[in-house]
C-alpha cells in the first residue's frame, strides 16, 4: 500500500517506458526546470487538480507522438520536453491556465531571455 | 476528446455460487441480452455439466474453458495466464466474465487481480456476483463455500424465489444481511435481472470510491449472531499514516485468514485526497483516492467482513491510529 501520494505516483512510473531517467536509482535532473516540472506535475495531482493516471497517459501519448516522427536513435530525444508537454496539456485541460495565456507567458519568457543575451 | 485516447482498463465480473444455484443461467441471460458489450467468458468446466459450453457458445461469444481443475486454488496462475493471453487481443472484447465452480473460494480469484502486475494494470475487477439458491441454501448454510461466497459478494442474486414463500425469502434476506452488510441483494426468478444492475458496479475501484454507502454502515452496526458477519467503523479524525500502516499490517498478520473482505476510506494525514484501501485475507491494496471537497466532512469509514471478528478489538485498534 502506498500511503503517501509521492510514493504512489513515483511507483506507478517505474519499470515502464514512460519512466523518468535515473542515475544509480535516483531521479536525475540535468536542468533545473526538469525537477520543477517533475515536482509540479506531482503536486498538481496531489492537490486534486487532475488524476495521476491521466497525467501518465498524457505522458505516454506525448512520448508516442515523438516516436512516431523520429527514429529511436535520434539524438534530439529529450524526456523532460515530453514531460513538460504532458504537464502543459494537463494544466490546460484542468483549466489551471488557458492556451492563450500559456502562449503569452511562454513568449514573454522567451523574449526576456533574448533581451538578456543582447 | 483527448481522454478517449487513454488506455482504459477492462472490467472483470466474477460469478460465484453454490452448485445448481443458477450461475450458468445468469451467464446465459447476460450474454443473450442486448447490452451492446462484447464479452469474453472464462468458464471453469470442473464439476459442471458439459452442456454449459454449448449454451454459452450459442450466444456467439468467445469462450475459453479451463479444464485443468479448480480455478479457486490450484490454477490461479492459469487464470492469470489466460487473461494475459486474452489481453493480447483486447480490441476484441470490452469485458471479461469469469464463472467459477460451485465449490470455488473467491479469494484467490480476487487476489490474482490485486497481485498480478499485468492484471492490475490492464484490468479492473468490477464486482463479485454470487447466485444463491433461495430454496436450498439453508441445507448447506454453514459450509465454508456458502459462507465465503456470500461474504465475498458485492451483489447477491437470491434466485429461485418461485420456490419459497415471501416469509422464507425475507428471513433468508435478513440472514444474508447478517453475513454481508455491503452486498446489494436482488430476488430473482431464473436469474432474470437487468444486466445493467450487475455491470459497472466498480466495487473494487479505489480510484473513484467516494464513500461507503451509509446504509451499509448502519446494517453492519446491528447485532448479528452469525459467525461470519460485517463490522463497520465510522468516525471523524485524522489518521496517522505510519500508525495505520503498522496497525493494518499487524491485523492481517494476526487475523488475515478470518478477514474475507475489508474496505476503508480514510482521512490520512489530513491530505487533500482521501486514502482508500481494500483487502482480501492478507492482501492489502491501497492508494490515494479522490480529493475531498473543500466543505466536506472528512469521515473515516471502514468495513470488515469476516469470521469471528472481534468488533471492540477492531474499533480500539483503529482508534490508536488517530492523531
Amino acid at each position: 500500500m502506498q500511503l503517501r501520494f509521492e510514493h504512489f505516483a513515483a511507483t506507478s512510473l517505474m519499470g515502464s517506458e514512460e519512466s523518468p531517467p535515473r542515475n544509480n536509482g535516483e531521479l536525475k535532473f540535468d536542468r533545473d526546470w526538469e525537477g520543477l516540472a517533475f515536482g509540479m506535475a506531482l503536486a498538481l495531482a496531489k492537490k486534486g487538480h487532475y488524476e495521476w493516471e491521466d497525467f501518465r497517459q498524457e505522458l505516454i501519448a506525448s512520448i508516442a507522438e515523438w516516436e512516431a516522427e523520429h527514429s529511436l536513435e535520434n539524438e534530439s530525444w529529450d524526456y523532460y520536453q515530453r514531460w513538460l508537454l504532458a504537464l502543459e496539456r494537463m494544466a490546460v485541460e484542468a483549466e489551471l491556465i488557458d492556451e492563450a495565456e500559456l502562449e503569452k507567458r511562454t513568449a514573454e519568457i522567451i523574449d526576456c531571455k533574448q533581451d538578456e543575451t543582447k | 476528446m483527448r481522454r478517449s485516447n487513454r488506455l482504459t482498463k477492462i472490467p472483470v465480473t466474477v460469478l460465484t455460487g453454490y452448485l445448481g444455484a443458477g450461475k450458468t443461467t445468469l451467464l446465459n441471460h447476460i450474454l443473450t441480452q442486448e447490452h451492446g458489450q462484447k464479452i469474453a467468458v472464462i468458464v471453469n468446466e470442473f464439476g459442471e455439466i458439459s452442456i454449459d459450453g454449448q449454451l454459452v457458445l450459442d450466444a456467439d461469444e468467445e469462450i475459453l474453458e479451463m479444464n485443468n481443475g479448480c480455478i479457486c486454488c490450484t490454477v490461479r496462475g492459469d487464470l492469470i495466464r489466460i487473461i494475459g493471453k486474452l489481453l493480447e487481443r483486447r480490441d476484441c472484447f470490452e469485458r471479461i466474465i469469469i464463472e467459477t465452480t460451485g465449490l470455488a473460494d473467491p479469494a484467490p480469484v480476487i487476489q490474482s487481480f490485486f497481485v498480478d502486475e499485468i492484471l492490475s494494470k490492464q484490468t479492473q475487477l468490477d464486482a463479485v456476483i454470487t447466485v444463491v439458491d433461495a430454496k436450498h441454501i439453508l441445507n448447506h448454510w454453514y459450509s465454508s463455500e456458502a459462507e465465503e461466497q456470500i461474504a465475498f459478494a458485492d451483489v447477491i442474486l437470491l434466485n429461485k424465489t418461485d420456490l419459497v414463500s415471501t416469509e422464507e425469502l425475507s428471513t433468508l434476506t435478513n440472514k444474508i444481511r447478517g453475513r454481508n452488510a455491503i452486498a446489494k441483494i436482488y430476488p430473482t426468478h431464473n436469474c432474470k435481472i437487468d444486466p445493467d444492475l450487475l455491470m459497472g458496479m466498480q466495487a473494487f475501484d479505489l480510484k473513484n470510491a467516494l464513500a461507503i454507502d451509509p446504509q451499509f454502515l448502519e446494517e453492519a452496526a446491528h447485532e448479528h449472531d452469525e459467525t461470519v458477519a460485517s463490522i463497520a467503523i465510522a468516525n471523524e479524525g485524522i489518521v496517522n499514516s505510519d500508525r495505520l500502516n503498522r496497525w493494518l499490517n499487524q491485523l492481517v498478520q494476526e487475523i488475515g485468514q478470518d478477514i474475507f473482505r475489508m474496505k476503508g476510506i480514510l482521512n490520512v494525514d489530513d491530505e487533500d485526497r482521501r486514502f482508500v484501501f481494500q483487502g482480501v485475507h492478507m492482501t492489502l491494496d491501497g492508494r490515494p483516492g479522490k480529493p475531498w471537497k473543500p466543505d466536506e466532512i472528512r469521515q473515516n469509514e471502514l468495513i470488515f467482513i469476516g469470521r469471528n471478528l472481534d468488533e471492540s478489538q477492531l474499533k480500539e485498534g483503529f482508534l490508536t491510529c488517530l492523531n
